[in-house]
Formats: C-alpha cells, sequence, structure tokens
C-alpha cells in the first residue's frame, strides 16, 4: 500500500489505486456520485479516525461496491433518459421537437394539415349525406312489416305502377290473412289552396287517407284521436306547421277550413310534421270517406286505374313470399273480365318495402320524384376519392419531408434511440397533425353545411353530426390516416445506419420513393381531370336540354292554375273570357287545358276502328284541351288541320303525334276514328313530334282528345317582352271573374327546368367537388415543388455558375410537373370518356362528348398545375447561387 | 403490487432518510447508521439497500445540482415515499404490538 502513496496523493487524500480501481470496475453510469460520496467521507474519516483508517475504510468502501453485482445492474432507477425513454421526458421532448418542426416549416404543416381537413370534411358531408339517404321512412316503428303494393304490367312496353285501383287495397287485405291493416293515400292532383276565414294559402302536399293511416305508420297526433281522427267525412288533420301558420296560437281544433273547390271541412287532429326523410311527405290529410262521397260509386269500380297509393302492413316481414306465391290467383279473380288473358299473365303485385322506395323505386306515377341509389353510390365514391387524395398528399407530403430529418434520425440513434422509438415517434407526430386536421375540418363542416344543403336540397343540421358512431369513424379515419402517412418514416427512415443519415446519404435513399411519389402525383391529377372532364359533359348536356328547340315555344307560354270557384267559372264562360283576355295586346292567345308540358301524361289504350283487328295500343294522352291548345303552345302540324270551332264534326275529334301515327303503322292517320272507352272521333290532324316531357325519353306516342271546358289550367302566350303586363292583365281579369282568388301561374319554360333537377345536383356535385379535388392536388403539387426545389438548390446554384438564366431554370423545374399531368390526361382522359359516355346513354337526346371537353379540361389541369409550381420554381432560380454553395 | 418485505438493515437506512430530512444523500446516511446504531456498514451495502428500496418504491431520489464541494461531483438525495412511510410505520406497530405487555424490560441500547 505505501507503493502507492506519492505526495500529490497525501495532498488529496485518498488512495489513488482504489480510486483508479473504482473508475475502472465500478459502475459507470453511477461513478460520478459515488466517487463525491467516497471522497467526502475520506475527508470525514481522517478528521476522525486519521489517514490510515480512512485510507483503510476507504478501500474496503471501493470493494464493497465494486464486488456487489446488483450495483452494476442497468435497469436501476437511474440510468440516463435516453436509455428508457418510458417517462414523460421523451414524451416531452418528442412534443416539443414535432411541434418545432410544424412552426419551422409553416408551409408544410398548412398544407398538410389543410388537404387532409378538405377531405374530412367532404368525406364527413357525404357520409351525412348519405345517412340521410339511407335514413328514409324508417322512423315508422314499422317500417320492416310495411310495403307498397304496387302492380306491374308484364307485356312488352310493360309498365310499373305506384299506385293502384282505390279497391284493390280492401279485396287483399280480405283474401290475405298475413296483412295486419292497409291504409291508402290519394293525392290532391295539384296544389290545393286551403282557407281559413278570409285567409287563403296555396298548399302542395294534400292527400285523402285511410283512418286506418294511423295504424300503418307511425304518425304521432299532437291533438285529437287517431281512432277517430279520420274516421267521419269532411275531417281533416293538419300538421303543425301548417296549424301555426293559419290559427297561430289559436287552438285549432273543431275550427272550419275550407279546401276550394271541395267542401268545408273540419279539423279533428293535428299531427307532428312529417319529418323531411320521407317519400311521402304531405301537411295535411283529409278523410277518404270525404273523397268517396264526393266522387261517387265510380270509385270503388276502378279497379285498374293507378290512383291509389296503397301500403299494406304485415303481421310479419318476411310473409311477402307467401302473399307472392297467393298473389296470381288474387289477381285472375279480382280482375276477372278485364283482360282477354288470364289476369295473372298481364300484371302482376310488387311489395315494395316501405324503405327501399327512396332511393329505388323509379315507378310510373310515383307520389314525388325519389332520389337514386346511383347518386348515393357517385357520391361516396366522389367522398372517398376526395378522401383518398387528401391522404395521397399527406404520405407523400410526410415522406418528402421525412428526408430533411435524417439528421435528427442519426443523431437520435446514436444516443441510444431503439429504432421502435424513432417509428413511434413519427407515428405520433404524424397523429398530431391528422389531429389538428380533425379539428380543423369540424370548422370547415359548420361553414360548408349551408352550402351543402343548399347543393343537396337536404336541412341537415349540426346535430345530425352528434352521432357518437360517426364521430368516432371520423375519428378512427383521420388517426388511420395519420398513422398510414407516418408509416414511412417511421419504418424505412428509423432503419437507417446512423452514419448513413448523418452523412446526408440517407437523403439520397429517401429520394427512392420518388416513383410512387409520382405515381400518387399522377394519381391526383387523374382524378382532378376525370372531374372537370365530368363537369363539363354534365354542363354541356344541361345546356342541351335547356337551349334544344322542344318543338314547340315553352319560353313564352305563361300558364295560371284554376281552382274550384274560378274553375267553374270560368268552364262557363270560356270564350267570353278568353275575348276579354285577348284584348290586352300582349297575349296572344289563350287555352283551356288540363295538362301542360312538362307533366307526365296519363297512358291510356287507344284502339283505330278498322285498323288491327282494334288491336289496343298504349299511349300517352293530353287531357281537356280545347280548340286553341295546338296554336297556343305553337305546335306545328305535319298533316291535316288544327281543331276548328267552324267544323262541326270537331266536337269529338283527335290530333296524334307523328310518333302516334308511326305505332299505329298509320300512313294516312287523318281521317280515321279513333276510340279511347266511350271517347271516338276522327283524328283530324297529325303533329309534328314535339318534346312534351323530358328529353332523358324519347318521343312516345302522344294523343290529343279535343274537350274544351274541363281544363283546370288556363295556358297564354305571350308577345316577348311584354310578359309583366301581360301577368297583371291575367290577374286583374281573373280577379274580376271571382274575387279574392290566389292567382297562381309559373312559365312552362320553368316547369321544364325542374325535369332536370337531378341533372343540376349532378353538375353542382361534379363542379363543386372537381374544385375541391384540384385544390388539394394542387396543395400536395405545391409541396412537393417546394420540396424538390429545395432538394436540388445545389444543383441549381452549380447551374446558375454555370450560366444558367432564369427562364432556363424555371422551365427545367417546371418540366417534370408537365410531364406528370400529361401522364394524368393519358389516364383520365379515356376513363372519363367512357364513365360520361355510360351516363349520356341514360338520355334519349344526347350531346357528343367532343374534343375541346378533354382540350380544355387537360389545359385548365396543367395550367393550375405550371402556376402552382411557379411559385416554387421562380423562387428556387432567382435565388443567388451564394446561398446555396457557400457551404461546399 | 406485490408484498414488499422491509428487511432489518433496509429499515435503518430507511429511517436514516426520514431522519436526516432534505439533506439525506449516501454519506449522511452511512454516517448516521453508524453513529446511532455502532454498526459500521459499507458504502457497497448502503447503496444497495438504497437502490433496493428505491425499486420497492419507498424511496425517490433525484441528482442534487453541481456544487463546489467535492470537486464539483453531484450529489444523489432520497426521500421517503408515501409507500416508504406507510413501510416504516407498519413495521413500528408491528413492533410494539409485539412488546404489549411483556413483563421484562430490556435495557434499551445505547445508554
Amino acid at each position: 500500500m505505501s507503493l502507492f502513496k506519492t505526495k500529490g496523493e497525501q495532498k488529496r487524500g485518498s488512495p489513488k489505486a482504489a480510486r483508479w480501481i473504482l473508475r475502472r470496475w465500478g459502475p459507470a453510469h453511477r461513478h460520478v456520485e459515488m466517487a463525491g460520496d467516497l471522497e467526502e467521507l475520506y475527508a470525514l474519516r481522517t478528521k476522525r479516525y486519521g489517514p490510515a483508517k480512512a485510507r483503510r475504510l476507504y478501500w474496503q468502501d471501493v470493494l464493497s461496491i465494486c464486488f456487489r453485482r446488483s450495483l452494476h445492474a442497468r435497469q436501476t432507477p437511474h440510468t440516463l433518459p435516453y436509455e428508457t425513454a418510458r417517462g414523460p421526458i421523451m414524451l416531452k421532448n418528442y412534443l416539443k421537437i414535432a411541434l418545432r418542426n410544424l412552426k419551422r416549416q409553416k408551409g408544410y404543416t398548412f398544407i398538410n394539415v389543410a388537404g387532409l381537413a378538405v377531405g374530412l370534411a367532404c368525406c364527413l358531408l357525404i357520409v351525412l349525406y348519405v345517412q340521410d339517404e339511407r335514413s328514409y321512412d324508417r322512423h315508422h316503428e314499422n317500417a320492416d312489416r310495411i310495403f307498397r303494393l304496387t302492380i306491374e304490367y308484364t307485356g312488352d312496353d310493360g309498365t310499373h305502377w305506384a299506385p293502384i285501383g282505390p279497391p284493390v287495397g280492401q279485396a287483399f287485405k280480405a283474401q290475405m290473412p298475413e296483412v295486419e291493416q292497409i291504409a291508402r293515400i290519394f293525392p290532391f292532383g295539384s296544389r290545393a289552396v286551403l282557407q281559413v276565414e278570409d285567409q287563403q294559402f296555396e298548399e302542395s302536399g294534400g292527400v285523402y287517407a285511410d283512418s286506418t293511416v294511423f295504424e300503418v305508420f307511425t304518425l304521432p297526433l299532437a291533438r285529437g284521436n287517431p281512432a277517430t281522427a279520420l274516421a267521419a267525412p269532411g275531417s281533416i288533420v293538419l300538421s303543425e306547421r301548417i296549424a301555426r301558420k293559419y290559427f297561430g296560437d289559436d287552438d285549432p281544433m273543431g275550427h272550419a277550413v275550407t279546401v276550394t273547390g271541395w267542401r268545408d271541412m273540419t279539423v279533428t287532429g293535428i299531427m307532428k310534421d312529417v319529418p323531411p326523410t320521407t317519400h311521402l311527405p304531405f301537411d295535411f290529410m283529409v278523410s277518404m270517406q270525404t273523397f268517396y262521397d264526393q266522387a261517387g260509386d265510380w270509385v270503388e269500380q276502378a279497379r285498374t286505374w293507378a290512383g291509389f297509393y296503397t301500403y299494406v302492413l304485415l303481421r310479419e316481414a318476411h310473409q311477402t313470399e307467401t302473399i307472392t306465391q297467393k298473389a296470381p290467383a288474387f289477381v285472375n279473380t279480382f280482375f276477372e273480365g278485364r283482360f282477354e288473358q288470364p289476369a295473372d299473365e298481364v300484371m302482376r303485385f310488387v311489395l315494395q318495402p316501405l324503405p327501399e322506395i327512396h332511393l329505388h323505386s323509379k315507378l310510373e306515377k310515383e307520389y314525388r320524384a325519389n332520389s337514386d341509389v346511383l347518386y348515393v353510390y357517385v357520391f361516396s365514391a366522389i367522398a372517398l376519392f376526395v378522401l383518398l387524395i387528401a391522404c395521397i398528399n399527406f404520405v407523400n407530403l410526410a415522406t418528402a419531408r421525412a428526408a430533411t430529418r435524417m439528421r435528427e434520425v442519426g443523431v437520435r440513434k446514436t444516443l441510444g434511440a431503439q429504432r421502435l422509438q424513432l417509428a413511434r415517434q413519427f407515428l405520433g407526430e404524424a397523429a398530431l397533425m391528422a389531429a389538428m386536421a380533425l379539428v380543423l375540418a369540424g370548422v370547415l363542416i359548420v361553414l360548408w353545411l349551408p352550402v351543402f344543403n343548399h347543393l343537396t336540397g337536404k336541412a341537415l343540421t349540426l346535430a345530425d353530426l352528434q352521432d357518437p358512431g360517426l364521430l368516432l369513424g371520423l375519428t378512427g379515419m383521420a388517426l388511420l390516416t395519420g398513422l398510414i402517412s407516418g408509416a414511412y418514416p417511421a419504418f424505412v427512415i428509423s432503419g437507417f445506419r446512423p452514419t448513413q443519415a448523418l452523412r446526408g446519404a440517407g437523403a439520397s435513399k429517401a429520394s427512392q420513393p420518388a416513383l410512387l411519389r409520382k405515381g400518387l402525383v399522377v394519381f391526383q391529377f387523374a382524378i382532378s381531370i376525370f372531374l372537370l372532364i365530368g363537369t363539363a359533359v354534365v354542363l354541356n348536356q344541361l345546356t342541351f336540354f335547356r337551349t334544344k328547340q322542344l318543338g314547340f315555344d315553352k319560353e313564352r307560354v305563361v300558364h295560371v292554375r284554376l281552382g274550384g270557384e274560378l274553375n267553374d267559372a270560368i268552364e262557363n264562360n270560356l270564350e267570353t273570357v278568353k275575348q276579354e283576355l285577348l284584348r290586352h295586346p300582349a297575349i296572344l292567345t289563350v287555352s283551356m287545358a288540363a295538362d301542360v308540358p312538362g307533366e307526365r301524361y296519363s297512358l291510356e289504350n287507344m284502339t283505330v276502328d278498322g285498323h288491327r283487328d282494334d288491336e289496343e295500343t298504349m299511349m300517352r294522352i293530353a287531357w281537356g284541351v280545347d280548340h286553341d291548345y295546338i296554336e297556343t303552345l305553337g305546335i306545328e302540324l305535319a298533316a291535316g288541320r288544327d281543331f276548328s270551332r267552324e267544323a262541326p264534326a270537331d266536337t269529338n275529334a283527335w290530333i296524334v303525334n307523328e310518333a302516334a301515327a308511326r305505332r299505329l303503322g298509320l300512313d294516312d292517320a287523318v281521317g280515321r276514328v279513333m276510340r279511347w272507352g266511350n271517347y271516338a272521333g276522327p283524328i283530324v290532324g297529325v303533329a309534328k313530334d314535339f318534346h312534351f316531357a323530358s328529353l332523358h325519353h324519347e318521343i312516345e306516342p302522344l294523343v290529343i282528345p279535343l274537350r274544351p271546358g274541363v281544363g283546370g289550367m288556363l295556358l297564354a302566350r305571350v308577345q316577348g317582352e311584354q310578359m309583366p303586363g301581360a301577368l297583371a292583365a291575367l290577374e286583374a281579369t281573373l280577379n274580376d271573374l271571382v274575387p279574392g282568388q290566389l292567382f297562381r301561374y309559373s312559365f312552362v319554360a320553368d316547369d321544364f327546368d325542374l325535369l332536370y333537377r337531378n341533372e343540376d345536383k349532378l353538375r353542382d356535385v361534379f363542379g363543386y367537388f372537381a374544385a375541391i379535388a384540384i385544390f388539394i392536388a394542387c396543395l400536395g403539387l405545391f409541396g412537393l415543388a417546394a420540396f424538390t426545389a429545395e432538394q436540388r438548390r445545389k444543383e441549381i446554384g452549380v447551374r446558375k455558375v454555370m450560366g444558367a438564366t432564369v427562364p432556363q431554370i424555371v422551365l427545367l423545374l417546371s418540366k417534370e410537373f408537365t410531364v406528370l399531368v400529361g401522364i394524368a390526361f393519358v389516364v383520365a382522359a379515356p376513363a372519363a370518356y367512357f364513365a360520361m359516355q355510360r351516363w349520356l346513354e341514360d338520355f334519349a337526346y344526347r350531346v357528343e362528348i367532343s374534343w375541346p371537353i378533354f382540350l380544355i379540361a387537360g389545359l385548365a389541369a396543367l395550367g393550375i398545375a405550371w402556376l402552382t409550381v411557379s411559385y416554387q420554381s421562380i423562387k428556387a432560380s432567382v435565388a443567388n447561387p451564394v446561398e446555396s454553395l457557400r457551404y461546399e | 403490487m406485490k408484498h414488499l418485505h422491509l428487511g432489518e438493515f433496509e429499515e435503518l437506512v430507511l429511517l436514516a432518510v426520514c431522519g436526516l430530512g432534505e439533506t439525506a444523500y449516501a454519506v449522511p446516511i452511512q454516517q448516521r447508521i453508524e453513529t446511532r446504531t455502532g454498526r459500521a456498514a459499507t458504502m457497497g451495502a448502503v447503496y444497495a439497500a438504497l437502490d433496493r428500496l428505491e425499486n420497492k418504491g419507498f424511496l425517490a431520489s433525484r441528482l442534487g445540482a453541481v456544487t463546489r464541494q467535492r470537486g464539483g461531483k453531484r450529489k444523489r438525495f432520497y426521500e421517503i415515499t408515501g409507500a416508504g412511510l406507510a413501510a416504516v410505520s407498519a413495521m413500528r406497530q408491528a413492533r410494539e404490538r409485539m412488546w404489549d405487555g411483556l413483563e421484562w424490560q430490556p435495557s434499551l441500547g445505547l445508554e
């Protein structure tokens, strides 16, 4: 021991050898504190026992430490923070680094978060829409047991009718024990005018309903007794909305309401407003007995009349099968003698499940035009694409950005970070970003909801969002996106060796998935271009719809709905009223009719005397037409003449269109006698085909019988610019005739516009989503361009030093993206062509998809891409090369 | 948590930490045990006991700041946790219950 005693050591005290041993063999990670402790003890002991004993004890302590294995164990609580990273220390560090990164790269953060937020918001809105569409009629407690009874005629040109004959329902119930109850709904033909004291309101949603309607459907009454409310004739049940409008806060029960043209009703019930999610919306119900009393006996005989919507409530939902088996026998007995063949060869019953009517039913004479499940699919597909684009961006930018963090990864690995830790860090960062996007998406939804409601004609509210499943799903979606996008940096970059990463070799390795990133850009632009072309085609088709010459004058014809007293008054002095109206210089011709173009005419069976064995042919019929109809609408004749007051034979006469003549196989239609039930008369003229219905369909055979004075509608052709004056004159004249009547008019052109509502909707949806898709794609491109410019900084610097000009460099940087957009175009154009061609096939009259559409869509995409990239490329190319090269 | 046994020497260390309050680090702990019980524990034994107590959750430790004392080498300070307090008081109560009712009074240690 004395060997080790040196002078310096004596001064410092503790034995040098022991200290060396402690440093060499003691637990390294705790050396500092232990050495300190021992030194301190040595000083104390020297004072107390003298240096010799202190030295001995020092040796003893050192050896006791070195030989105690437990002290060497690394799992002791106080190791370095990097080595465990379980605690909140690392979490705090990760969070700090993540926030710093987000802050330092504000542009990237914005692009990423905004892009994903827009995608999420769109997707959520569409989920809401789809959810709403699918919720139709499910609010009825018995929804799964309610079916609509419809009749399908099985012939060649078979038609499937939503409403059926009035007596069918009761007979059906009597024959089928599976049927618990039936309820029939018969809508008021057009808008009804309701009068309470001296107030008049026009209401569109009025129906006659069986008293059993409350047993079949869930229609809670706020006032009144469901068992009796619709039992007696003259009973009316109002919705709360209407009741409030007419009666304010007064109690409406027992009050009188006049439905003009019918009779006085008594309010016997107030029902809760029917929710908008039903295929059968109505605002008031009049007892069915009221209709029977006024209409007379023929109603019970009208077995084949498609008039009443008939709903059956089955005891068990699955009994549809037994009913379908028994139905043909019922059809045969019920319709016996109506057809030449057995009835079950002509028609069959079809039971439509109530909740499916809204999306899947497109029958003749639907209560309201239903939606189409196709739109649900289109919307869903678009939502998915937009979300996909947003996710792609997210992944794209995250991978691009990850390369810039090679050094950090290298440093972390050097300091002992495990691969899994790094993976968790990157995944966590991505999740953080996704969470931010989620919050922003929430804000966007609040802002967009009104626009979206306008677009879809729905009344979605934020309350619809408070569905925990929906919110959970959305959050899951956002986090999943985050995780997927974090996956690349998490698992690829974390696998690099620290030396590689630190040397920057990783950067080149990180750009290996450049092909993938380029592929993603191509994909995004392909979708955008697809949507652009789609929008253009829909727009073209709609313009075509609106501007196509229909073969009659739709622009200048106004029609006025007459009701009740007014109708009676005009029927009785039609000619006087006409003369009165024609005195006004702006009004050119006036006609009274029951049907105007733009409405769906009914189909009836016609026979032509002595032709084809009196075979019946189904044709559309324009009913209740007077002598001036053809002239007022400006329909041209191909053969024969117009109805004439001078020709006495014209009391019963027909004008048919060319399609009808062709259908009948008549070259010489004029002069033939055509028969429809007990209406028979000569065909006096053949009208050139005109589009009396929407352009979705071919022009159907149409027959026009002369039946003056049973109209219900007044048509007037007006001198173009003098519309306001003409309308005023019409209103004044009608008001003189019957004072205090509501003046209800519309233009035939507007009625036609309504026929293309679905296409309008599609155009809007395509347009908006194309804009959003392009926006998101551009965000992605912008970020990527910035990244590329950043990566090629040095290259650009060298090029500039060597004499490259700014335009040359801008061109260099833009070239790559131009190629990508070009590829996207090549991918998207044929796909769009075929998809839109399929869409157009639904229309009998359609536009050609012409090459300028593709040219414009492609150039627009390219232009937008250039604009997006140009900011970055110009910025990169005007930069001083000194900046980028000074570290070399 | 499984039942944590408190060894005899651990009990002494724990009590020493209690008694020292804020200045509890290895050196005074060792000194206190030595002066109060006459047992000259090696530092190895002290460190090992401290580690065990910390692993059992009876003690918490932190590194002190760098000061000018002892060549700038930092000290590791110890502090008793709630679980530690519960453990020593349970030990004390057990002892007292064992002593309770014993006629024979042993002379208490240090005098």
